[in-house]
């Protein structure tokens, strides 16, 4: 039977279990999408704008491990998918990305709507295909699928001109993907194994790095049972927030520049750092030379070009996290280390978290009521900025694998079209978003996406009138000059009204328990537009360029303890 | 440092500006570039010989291999039976009084004479580019006019061959079973 290339399209999907895509329709890509409805069994949301799309299917695939879809026409259809591919590649999230170009006679021609996406794509997807023959349409999608999935997943986009679209094509769905030269090592060697293993059996200090790969691995149990047995505490990064859960007496929650102090304490007190999955971002680790001075690494990653790229390994394991935290555990008997735990809980003691605003409505306190609401269960994403970091801090995730968030890229606007995605797998329950005004202006158009396709996520705006993480840079370092940093906005229950979703404003702390309760109590969507103090910053904070040890804490807190 | 990459990568579409794009984001320069057809169908065997810090460098290394394409990655740097060759054209300026001079010059180094006209030779040459290098240096006092190397290919003496190295060589330890 003789498909069109659209058909062959989807029925490659379709083989691979896909049953929602995110995109919008364009003049190259009509044919794709007419041939979609001959396939019920695709859901498409129609999105507002194309970056969406992508995040929507960022988020899909970080909240479910398969691999999301996103779709768009030529030109700007294209381009404008580019900077939810590139956040996606910064987190390794495994989607595939599908964009009309023009017809192929016409490529290289400066046609209608003509842009060179792959070129463009070029640095920021793990790989990508201009599909030139119809023969090949079938075997591009299904490395396509392979190649996002498998290994450090990441984005792949394939480019369909709309003659390949439309003409007749055998299909044929290859079962195998021949990629010669592409076998990501999965199981370390043993003797990396005993090595490991021997390095923790030596430790005195060890802390686990819990990073995004344990949820990419799935491997939630596994470290759970492997920080049990050699008894020692876990550090997350920011992706790795929710790889074990908040109430686990040995999770230290997050590191970093806006990491809690004794976390970072522990860290820079260890004498061995397990790190697993996770690459040593910047935001993490502060200064190089005084990051972690006394700690061995004990690096582990399933890309090997993340081994020894900002900090020297000093027992590098290529591997998948599971795999490795399953060959550790089953290697090491139960240790003990109570000494180093409870030097820790003097590092908690001495430096608490705590909310130091006199304001009407500090911002912190709009995510200690969160929590309170949700009881920690909830599936929070957020967005970028002192909203995120806060949610990092004084959100305690109970459940697994239930924060999304751009950590590499920092891509303001992900939040709400990226719950688009987060909902949809998870159906039963809101998706709570929390986002501020700053981020929410940046892609509020997809309320109306919300609205159409009936999602019952939560908004929660922290809405403090400036761009607030820049705001804090400007104040500590730049002489509080604040340009370009404060912002206007909507009012945003009327214009949330406007597409048909309810909400009510908040501006003090004694609102907040009720209106998370009408919030969470609501069938469908809700917006709660939190007006909270504009001048509060976000504690500790480790200044650029210094060591993790030498954060700089609340100054009204530190006044208080004098 | 001077570094030498040899790869075998897969022909298609895109893969020399996946591998511009590599050395190009980390201010890399690249000395010499070199891509033709291997012993091995559909792939294209490809010579990058390129400045930089042996850490940074290996970090390179570490993502060419990455690309999806790249087959084989060795930085052969090391290897000192590595036999690098280059061919080079180079037009000489002559007069009747020069002509039989740079002809014994040519004969000196192998070269051979491809083109003659009333006031040039031009003469083809292949060998280690050090010999080149010496070759045009003699060459210059008559004039030269044009020349055009190809940048060095690279290949181990003796039985072992680029498709059965272990890849990039820092990564040996970390290649599992």
């Amino acid at each position: 039977m003789k498909y069109t290339g659209a058909e062959v399209l989807w029925e490659c999907l379709v083989r691979e279990g896909v049953d929602v895509i995110w995109g919008y329709p364009g003049g190259a890509a009509i044919p794709m999408f007419d041939a979609l409805g001959k396939y019920p069994q695709i859901h498409h949301v129609l999105v507002r704008h194309e970056q969406a799309a992508a995040h929507a299917a960022d988020g899909y695939a970080r909240a479910t491990g398969k691999v999301g879809v996103c779709v768009a026409t030529s030109g700007p259809g294209a381009t404008n998918l580019v900077t939810g591919i590139a956040t996606a590649i910064m987190d390794s999230v495994p989607i595939v990305a599908l964009t009309a170009q023009v017809a192929d006679s016409v490529i290289g021609t400066d046609a209608f709507q003509e842009i060179n996406i792959t070129g463009i794509t070029l640095p920021i997807t793990k790989h990508n295909y201009l599909v030139r023959q119809g023969r090949d349409l079938a075997r591009i999608l299904r490395e396509a699928f392979f190649l996002a999935r498998t290994g450090r997943p990441g984005p792949v986009l394939v480019d369909l001109p709309r003659d390949i679209l439309t003409a007749s094509c055998e299909f044929h769905y290859p079962e195998r993907v021949s990629r010669p030269g592409y076998r990501p090592v999965v199981r370390s060697a043993p003797y990396q194994i005993q090595r490991a293993a021997q390095l923790i059996a030596d430790a005195k200090r060890p802390v686990v790095l819990a990073g995004h790969g344990i949820h990419v691995a799935t491997a939630w149990e596994e470290l759970r049972l492997f920080a049990e047995r050699i008894n020692a505490p876990v550090v997350s990064t920011l992706l790795g927030l929710s790889a074990l859960s908040a109430d686990h007496p040995l999770c230290l929650g997050m590191g970093g520049m806006h990491g809690v102090a004794w976390a970072n304490l522990a860290v820079q007190n260890a004498d061995l750092l397990i790190a697993l999955g996770m690459r040593m971002d910047d935001r993490f680790t502060g200064s190089l030379p005084h990051f972690a001075p006394q700690a061995k690494l004990l690096h582990v990653d399933i890309d090997p070009a993340e081994i020894g790229k900002r900090v020297p390994a000093y027992q590098p394991m290529v591997g998948d996290v599971r795999f490795v935290l399953e060959a550790l555990t089953a290697a090491l008997p139960e240790l003990d280390h109570r000494d180093w735990l409870a030097q820790i809980e003097t590092f908690r003691e001495r430096h608490p978290l705590e909310i130091h605003g006199q304001g009407p409505l500090p911002p912190q306190e709009v995510i200690r009521a969160l929590y309170q609401a949700t009881g920690g269960e909830a599936v929070v994403v957020s967005d970028v900025g002192q909203h995120q970091m806060w949610v990092a801090q004084h959100y305690r995730f109970r459940r697994l694998n239930s924060f999304f968030t751009s950590g590499g890229l920092g891509t303001m606007g992900y939040s709400l079209p990226a719950a688009l995605g987060v909902q949809v797998a998870h159906p039963k329950e809101p998706v709570w978003v929390v986002v501020g005004d700053g981020s929410f202006q940046m892609n509020l158009q997809e309320m109306a996406t919300v609205a159409q396709e009936r999602l019952p996520m939560k908004i929660v705006i922290m809405n403090n009138g400036y761009l607030g993480m820049v705001r804090q840079w400007q104040e500590l370092f730049h002489g509080a000059r604040y340009i370009g940093t404060p912002i206007t906005g909507p009012d945003y229950v009327q214009l949330a009204a406007s597409f048909g979703i309810p909400g009510r404003r908040v501006s003090t702390t004694a609102e907040l328990p009720a209106a998370f309760a009408a919030a969470r109590e609501q069938d469908g969507p809700y917006l709660l537009d939190c007006t909270v103090d504009g001048d509060e910053n976000v504690y500790p904070m480790v200044r650029p360029g210094t060591s993790n040890a030498d954060f700089m804490v609340d100054p009204r807190g530190r006044a208080r303890e004098s | 440092m001077r570094h030498v990459l040899v790869a075998l990568v897969q022909d298609e579409p895109g893969m020399l500006a996946r591998m511009g794009n590599l050395f190009a984001r980390r201010g890399y320069n690249v000395e010499s570039f070199t891509a033709g057809a291997s012993e091995l169908p559909g792939l294209t065997r490809i010579t990058i010989v390129v400045e930089g810090q042996s850490t940074a460098l290996d970090q390179v290394a570490k993502q060419f291999r990455k690309l999806i394409g790249a087959v084989k990655v060795a930085d052969v740097t090391a290897d000192a039976e590595q036999l690098a060759h280059e061919m080079l054209l180079v037009k000489v300026g002559v007069t009747a009084k020069t002509r039989q001079e740079v002809v014994s010059l040519a004969d000196l180094f192998k070269a051979r004479i491809v083109d003659v006209s009333t006031t040039t030779l031009l003469l083809e040459a292949t060998g280690e580019p050090d010999k080149l290098d010496k070759l045009l240096e003699v060459l210059r006092p008559f004039g030269i006019k044009e020349q055009a190397r190809t940048g060095a290919v690279f290949m181990s003496r003796g039985a072992k061959v680029l498709n059965q190295r272990p890849g990039v060589a820092s990564d040996r330890k970390y290649l599992a079973e």
